[in-house]
């Protein structure tokens, strides 16, 4: 018995090392940038992978972009809480679109990686907090979106086989025949219209995050951020009306959707800028923004 | 609870430490410990049919205590019919009723009497299929006088509900297994290695393979009229991996899990998959089921003594109960029945019992003549398994319709192509190693076992890593057999 648990935990041991060794491979191209924040702003922006292209164009007015890809309203409530215990912040910028409130958001969030950003008062038992502040964000072996992202790295490296003979960039938007444009929209489309209702916990997380910022004298102001024209004419009045519970709450909300319907040539893709539209449509919003404030 | 899940996670150390620290010393409670965690175990899933278990149990205890002392021929056969009845009663009650029902009414509208009768809503207890014909076999023995009755009421329950095989099998032999809750149980280190490893493995089989063929399989299979000729070859193919993965991997854990409770349970697959013949494939798929109908229906029928017609007949009713074990539906029976057709040359020429060694023995590679008869037995197979994955027979013929249409040759179309590619490349990876462990009880138990520490480690994390990155962890999904 005494060899076998002292194979056991050598082997443990080993996994613990590999565990390690992974843990700070995923740190380095997947958590690291998420957690890069600047605290000496008093001006955010949280938003999901819509706000990403903004950049640090922002930082011209002075507000810093914590949008992540896939942010859920979850895990910009948990932004939120962070930035009220670690900075001064006054004015909160969110995004409001069709798809915020939707199912699918509740899969796809990022809610691994977000703990980093939580405290005990947080969570409603130690249990919790532990595991996911420290269990899953520490051991890979219990992550599954580590796991997902290891696994969609291995996929697009070695089985998208037009970079074995070298990287071919990706066609632009704008250079894709419409009937692409269409399917690819009628794809996005799928996976965030599929049901009909809106997400309860999506819902309930923007509650708390209004009365969060209205507790903290937070200036909270809605942003609908530009999409396509073929996507635009695809969602048609298909919202789960994130930003009706803003006005409902009498908080501002700016509608961009439609905005930059005649330019493709700014887009990545159906939905979301590349890195050109970015930096317009920053100088779009926050103008418009100084202008009416 | 499942093997694949957290809590078995947490159980199985607990377990074992109570099992080797805390009642190390004694037996009788060691049994009583695997008693209680297996009735946990049971439990965690439905505690409700623990009752069945422990009813089966009791009757089948004391009818064996009867039977030892009864030296009547007629009352030993009375009290064997009673224990029959009552196993294949529970069986058939939970089991088959509806599909009895269902097929009277049918039967009796065809005939132009039709007549209303309302089915009931039941639930299949898990693992009933198999710790039934488990403890069938103990009153079988027993009256055979092949195995003493047990007076021993606590090792007889642990026997019955021994929790790595109360679920899915292998359906174990009361000869082999009871015996062994009678013997102090010393703590072996290789065995418990050994163990670990074919847990190991079954874990890969399961979520790496099986629950990744499962998500193409069903999503095909559920879909078949959208999809081509090619897209349900492919649908089929996934399923005969899903099904090899999910069934022989639940059987390495199983296995392996007892090991480490000093436990030796039957081989339940030999790669069948590298099968020369429909008669070898029986001889390696779901041994223990096999050879448990070989020993008590097919033998006592005759077996393949006497005439040719008799031989033939007892292949069939072998086969088709075989298909219903399986479940109450007409789909099993069909699939009962090609495989009895698929037997039926190798039978008739004598043949059956050709192929005992391991495929392409002391080679590398099969001979030419090999590699045929391993791919045509496996497309049979193929073939076969898609009437037990269909809904009924209707979408069954729908799918084979679908399949051989003249869109048989064109190029499948995923639309999660690089999900499709990377889960191809898995299954070829799996059949290498399964090729090259195809000597062993299963893959990796002799793997590297002549390489050093170093090597067969960095085998083991890389499994682990394999099972981490690939294996389908979306949800705990259940195995197949369960449902039986």
């Amino acid at each position: 018995m005494k060899s076998f648990l002292n194979k056991l935990s050598f082997f443990f041991i080993i996994l613990l090392i590999l565990n390690v060794l992974l843990f700070f491979l995923i740190k380095a191209f997947y958590i690291k940038d998420y957690e890069d924040v600047d605290l000496e702003f008093s001006s955010f922006l949280l938003a999901d992978s819509h706000g990403v292209p903004i950049g640090d164009f922002s930082e011209k007015y002075d507000v810093h972009n914590f949008s992540g890809q896939s942010d859920s309203y979850l895990d910009m409530e948990r932004k939120l809480k962070y930035l009220i215990r670690n900075s001064k912040v006054s004015t909160i910028y969110i995004s409001v679109d069709d798809h915020t409130l939707s199912p699918t958001r509740e899969n796809q969030n990022n809610l691994d990686r977000s703990a980093f950003y939580t405290s005990k008062e947080d969570y409603s038992n130690y249990f919790d907090f532990i595991n996911d502040k420290y269990l899953k964000y520490y051991l890979i072996f219990l992550n599954d979106r580590y796991s997902l992202v290891i696994k969609n790295f291995i996929q697009e490296e070695l089985f998208t086989f037009s970079k074995w003979g070298g990287r071919i960039s990706r066609k632009q938007w704008e250079d894709l025949p419409i009937e692409v444009q269409k399917e690819k929209s009628r794809s996005r489309f799928k996976n965030y219209f599929e049901k009909p209702i809106a997400s309860e916990k999506m819902i309930t997380a923007l509650q708390r995050i209004i009365s969060t910022c209205k507790s903290n004298n937070i200036k909270l102001i809605g942003v609908r951020f530009p999409v396509s024209k073929v996507y635009f004419a695809m969602l048609e009045k298909n919202s789960y009306h994130a930003d009706s519970l803003f006005l409902k709450n009498n908080i501002l909300v700016f509608d961009f959707d439609n905005r930059l319907i005649e330019v493709d040539s700014l887009f990545r893709d159906m939905d979301h800028l590349d890195r050109e539209g970015g930096e317009v449509f920053s100088n779009i919003l926050f103008d418009s923004l100084k202008n009416t404030l | 609870m499942l093997f694949n899940s957290l809590d078995f996670a947490v159980f199985l150390p607990i377990v074992f430490f109570l099992y080797w620290f805390v009642f190390k010393n004694n037996l009788r409670s060691q049994n009583l410990l695997i008693v209680v965690v297996s009735y946990v175990f049971y439990g965690w899933w439905d505690w409700r049919f623990l009752a069945l278990i422990a009813f089966s149990t009791l009757i089948d205890f004391l009818i064996g205590i009867e039977l030892g002392k009864e030296g009547d021929k007629l009352k030993r056969r009375g009290l064997l019919i009673v224990s029959v009845l009552v196993n294949i009663g529970f069986l058939g009650f939970f089991k088959y009723y509806n599909f009895f029902l269902d097929n009277f009414t049918a039967a009796f509208s065809i005939a132009g009497m039709p007549i209303q009768v309302n089915s009931l809503n039941i639930i299949l207890p898990v693992g009933i299929s198999f710790y039934t014909f488990q403890t069938l076999s103990y009153s079988i023995d027993v009256y055979r006088r092949k195995l003493e009755p047990t007076r021993d009421w606590i090792s007889f329950t642990a026997f019955v509900s021994f929790f790595p095989q109360l679920m899915a099998g292998p359906i174990e032999r009361a000869t082999n297994l009871l015996p062994q809750f009678y013997k102090k149980r010393v703590f072996d280190s290789s065995l418990a290695i050994d163990g670990l490893r074919q847990i190991l493995w079954g874990l890969f089989k399961k979520m790496v393979i099986a629950d990744n063929c499962a998500e193409y399989a069903n999503l095909i299979f559920n879909n078949s009229s959208e999809y081509s000729g090619s897209m349900l070859v492919l649908g089929a193919f996934f399923f005969a991996f899903q099904i090899y993965g999910d069934f022989s991997g639940y059987s390495d854990i199983a296995i392996g899990t007892s090991r480490l409770f000093g436990f030796s349970l039957m081989q339940n697959f030999a790669f069948p998959y590298f099968s020369r013949d429909i008669a070898e494939f029986w001889r390696r798929w779901h041994m223990s089921l096999t050879t448990w109908f070989r020993d008590y229906v097919y033998i006592p029928l005759g077996g393949s003594r006497g005439s040719l017609y008799g031989k033939i007949r007892n292949t069939f009713i072998i086969f088709l109960v075989s298909g219903f074990w399986h479940g109450a539906n007409w789909t099993f029976i069909v699939w009962g029945a090609l495989n009895a057709l698929y037997f039926l040359p190798s039978l008739i020429s004598g043949k059956n019992r050709k192929n005992l060694n391991v495929p392409a023995e002391g080679s590398r590679l099969p001979s030419f003549k090999e590699t045929v008869s391993i791919l045509s037995t496996f497309m049979l197979t193929v073939f076969a398994w898609i009437f037990f994955r269909a809904e009924n027979m209707t979408h069954a013929m729908s799918y084979i319709g679908g399949m051989f249409s003249e869109d048989l040759f064109s190029i499948p179309n995923f639309t999660n192509l690089k999900g499709a590619v990377t889960l191809l490349v898995l299954i070829a990876g799996f059949i290498i190693i399964e090729w090259k462990g195809r000597g062993g009880q299963y893959a990796i138990s002799k793997f590297g076992i002549k390489r050093s520490r170093v090597f067969r480690w960095s085998m083991y994390l890389l499994i682990i890593l394999a099972i981490d990155i690939f294996g389908n962890t979306s949800e705990e999904i259940e195995f197949i057999y369960f449902q039986f």
